[in-house]
């Protein structure tokens, strides 16, 4: 899979490129990296060489940014060229390098944080909704190699699938297939999974038919924190893109795993 | 690794040895058994058959592994006024220790005396946390030891250890002790910053980072979240629900201003499980 | 052992283990060699008999208990003290079956270790002796 992997000089994105190299080890990726240096609005240079002067001195800036970062971190993959370093707003240069490039997967660092509200504003934004392919919010870092399938009550299961075994169907990962049921109770409970309804059969057998090994399938009880918090050994939670607020959407913002959105 | 366990007659005593001896046994630590009890003059008949028991726990853990020679209660001596003890060596040290009076003076004491590196103690499950018919004793001890301090009020084995920090001051010794706790326990590690208004110090984000990276280095499931300093009761709350609560003690804490009354004591008060404070 | 002195190899991934005990040991009279990579500490061994050896278990590359098995496999009479920061029972026991002195988990105080190398030591000077 052709992944491309935003770049910057902070915390999350020093946990994203151990990820990354962590998803190389265990997947065929080729892995490209950008960076967009924004200028704030005072930055904003005139026209003609005075422009591709500024404009080059934070391409410089930015380059050397992320050279520390790699540097630093020390990852085994390889890098399918160099990174690409580009001044402009990140959504817009972003969203174009990953249409214009081809891109199968768009992953970049967020810290972790208990807020729904920063969760629904990632989600929302531009970025993430018209990517034209999935996006992979690395939260922490993973020592696993199973990935969840996330399903509830009218989930695309169908899309889910079909994007995920795109990506993973020649890797060492496989998969869990868990279904939500959201429940006010003092702990995580397990249904059976014949409460889960028809989807978790078809989509076992979507998954089966792509080569890519179920261990388990269960029907999770519980509260979005409860749910959240069990999903956190999983190497990544697929999901669909929440398109608004629902309690789906909340156990993805409290799980400690990283998100791929298909 | 010295660890003391600090004990009485009382049942939450003889619930805590499950989990000593799971601990010492895999750390082969060196291991004080140490009795309190009101008088100083001589040894209480009840202390020593519940000590007896205990011991007994303790050897049928260490599965033949020749860890500690076998102490008997009969070779108790006092070696000060109020104080008593055996001790036998095989790979490790085993002591019984019984100390009468003051019992947070007396832990303190043999915990300086044996320059202990974690005092394990258990208590009622209340709020004042009563032990050997003291409230807040457990609260107190956390409060001055030294050295860390596990608190168990339920012996229910945590599948995770959620470790506060809000400050750089980490020692080296508490994050082996961390390393212990989640090696014995099996258990994953959530490390947790604090998020004030103003946003996380970056000296701290950073070492959040540092610890996630070495517990990935060495494959084990560890996990950091960023909490809103205005919702840290309501998540600490939680977190005693769900496993261990280990708390980074060090001098620039906020946690200490984030909560109305004492810290220690407010946290060991309300948790479920089991407290862990780290120095 | 070089004029009297006994020589004490450390192998540690996290510098700071060696850098607390080098300098203590140093002091008391034993010489010193400290490594953060397996690897490096095997090479040196093979150049090189210790009279002691401290190391940790959990590291890159090379575990603890390879090393440990190489140098008992090279220097039997080598006292070889392990410590570890994730302690089980199953590890100290392989331990001991391969012929450690001894077992410590971290954490420790200094006066923990130095009295298991001070026994060590006694040992190997008895076992010179006759």
């Amino acid at each position: 899979m052709k992944a491309l992997l935003y770049l910057n000089e902070d915390l999350a994105s020093s946990i994203a490129i151990r990820y990354a190299d962590y998803l190389c080890s265990a997947a065929d990726v080729q892995l490209h990296i950008i960076h967009i240096e924004e200028p704030d609005s005072r930055q904003q240079a005139g026209t003609g060489w005075v422009r591709r002067t500024w404009e080059s001195g934070m391409q410089e800036t930015g380059a050397q940014a992320v050279k520390r970062i790699i540097r630093t971190e020390n990852v085994k993959c390889h890098f399918a060229g160099p990174p690409k370093i580009i001044v402009g707003d990140k959504e817009f240069e972003t969203l174009r390098e990953l249409r214009m490039g081809g891109f199968d997967l768009y992953m970049e660092g967020h810290i972790d944080t208990s807020s729904t509200d920063d969760f629904y504003r990632i989600v929302s934004s531009k970025l993430y909704s018209q990517a034209p392919c999935p996006t992979l919010m690395i939260k922490n870092l993973t020592v696993s190699k199973t990935a969840a399938i996330f399903l509830a009550n009218a989930v695309d299961y169908q899309r889910l699938v079909t994007r995920f075994q795109d990506l993973f169907h020649n890797s060492k990962f496989d998969a869990d297939i868990i279904y939500f049921k959201s429940s006010e109770q003092s702990e995580l409970s397990f249904m059976d999974v014949s409460e889960g309804g028809s989807i978790l059969k078809e989509t076992e057998k979507l998954l089966k038919n792509a080569g890519i090994a179920v261990n388990k399938t269960s029907v999770l009880c519980g509260t979005p924190e409860q749910a959240g918090d069990f999903l956190r050994n999983y190497a990544f939670v697929a999901a669909n893109l929440p398109v608004r607020k629902s309690l789906r959407a909340e156990v993805l913002a409290h799980t400690p795993a990283s998100v791929l959105f298909c | 690794m010295r660890i003391i366990a600090a004990v009485d007659t009382k049942s939450y005593s003889d619930e805590i040895m499950d989990y000593v001896a799971r601990l010492a046994a895999n750390t082969w630590s060196d291991l004080t058994l140490l009795g309190i009890q009101s008088g100083n003059t001589k040894v209480e008949e009840n202390l020593i058959q519940a000590i007896v028991r205990y011991r007994n726990t303790i050897f049928e853990h260490e599965e033949d592994a020749g860890l500690y020679a076998p102490v008997s209660m009969t070779e108790l001596k006092e070696t000060a006024k109020g104080r008593w003890e055996v001790s036998s060596r095989a790979r490790k040290e085993f002591s019984v220790v019984i100390r009468g009076g003051d019992a947070r003076k007396e832990i303190l004491a043999e915990v300086a005396e044996r320059n202990a590196d974690l005092v394990i103690l258990g208590c009622t499950k209340g709020i004042d946390c009563i032990w050997e018919g003291e409230a807040y004793l457990p609260q107190k001890i956390a409060r001055d030891a030294p050295c860390s301090v596990l608190v168990i009020k339920s012996a229910r084995k945590p599948d995770q250890i959620v470790a506060f920090l809000d400050q750089t001051n980490v020692s080296q010794e508490s994050l082996e002790m961390i390393n212990q706790m989640v090696t014995v326990n099996n258990a994953g590690l959530k490390i947790v910053g604090l998020k004030t208004p103003k946003g996380v110090k970056g000296d701290v984000e950073k070492k959040m980072v540092e610890i996630l990276k070495y517990y990935n280095e060495r494959e084990i499931g560890a996990w950091i979240k960023l909490v809103d300093s205005e919702n840290l009761e309501e998540y600490v709350a939680q977190s005693t629900r769900e496993g261990m609560v280990a708390l980074w003690m060090g001098k620039e804490s906020i946690l200490s201003k984030i909560f109305s009354r004492g810290l220690i004591e407010k946290l060991i008060s309300n948790t479920q499980s089991s407290v862990l404070l780290l120095r | 052992m070089e004029n009297n002195k006994i020589s004490i190899l450390i192998l540690d991934d996290e510098p700071i283990v060696s850098k607390r005990l080098k300098p203590s040991l140093e002091k008391k009279g034993y010489l010193v060699e400290t490594f953060t990579e397996s690897e490096a500490a095997l090479k040196r061994v093979k150049e090189k008999k210790f009279d002691i050896v401290i190391t940790d278990l959990k590291m890159e590359g090379l575990s603890g208990m390879e090393f440990l098995t190489e140098v008992k496999k090279l220097y039997p009479d080598t006292e070889v003290i392990v410590i570890t920061g994730f302690a089980t029972m199953d590890t100290a026991k392989e331990s001991f079956q391969k012929g450690i002195f001894d077992f410590l988990a971290k954490p420790f105080k200094l006066g923990e270790i130095t009295a298991v190398i001070q026994r060590a030591e006694e040992k190997i000077r008895n076992n010179s002796q006759s």
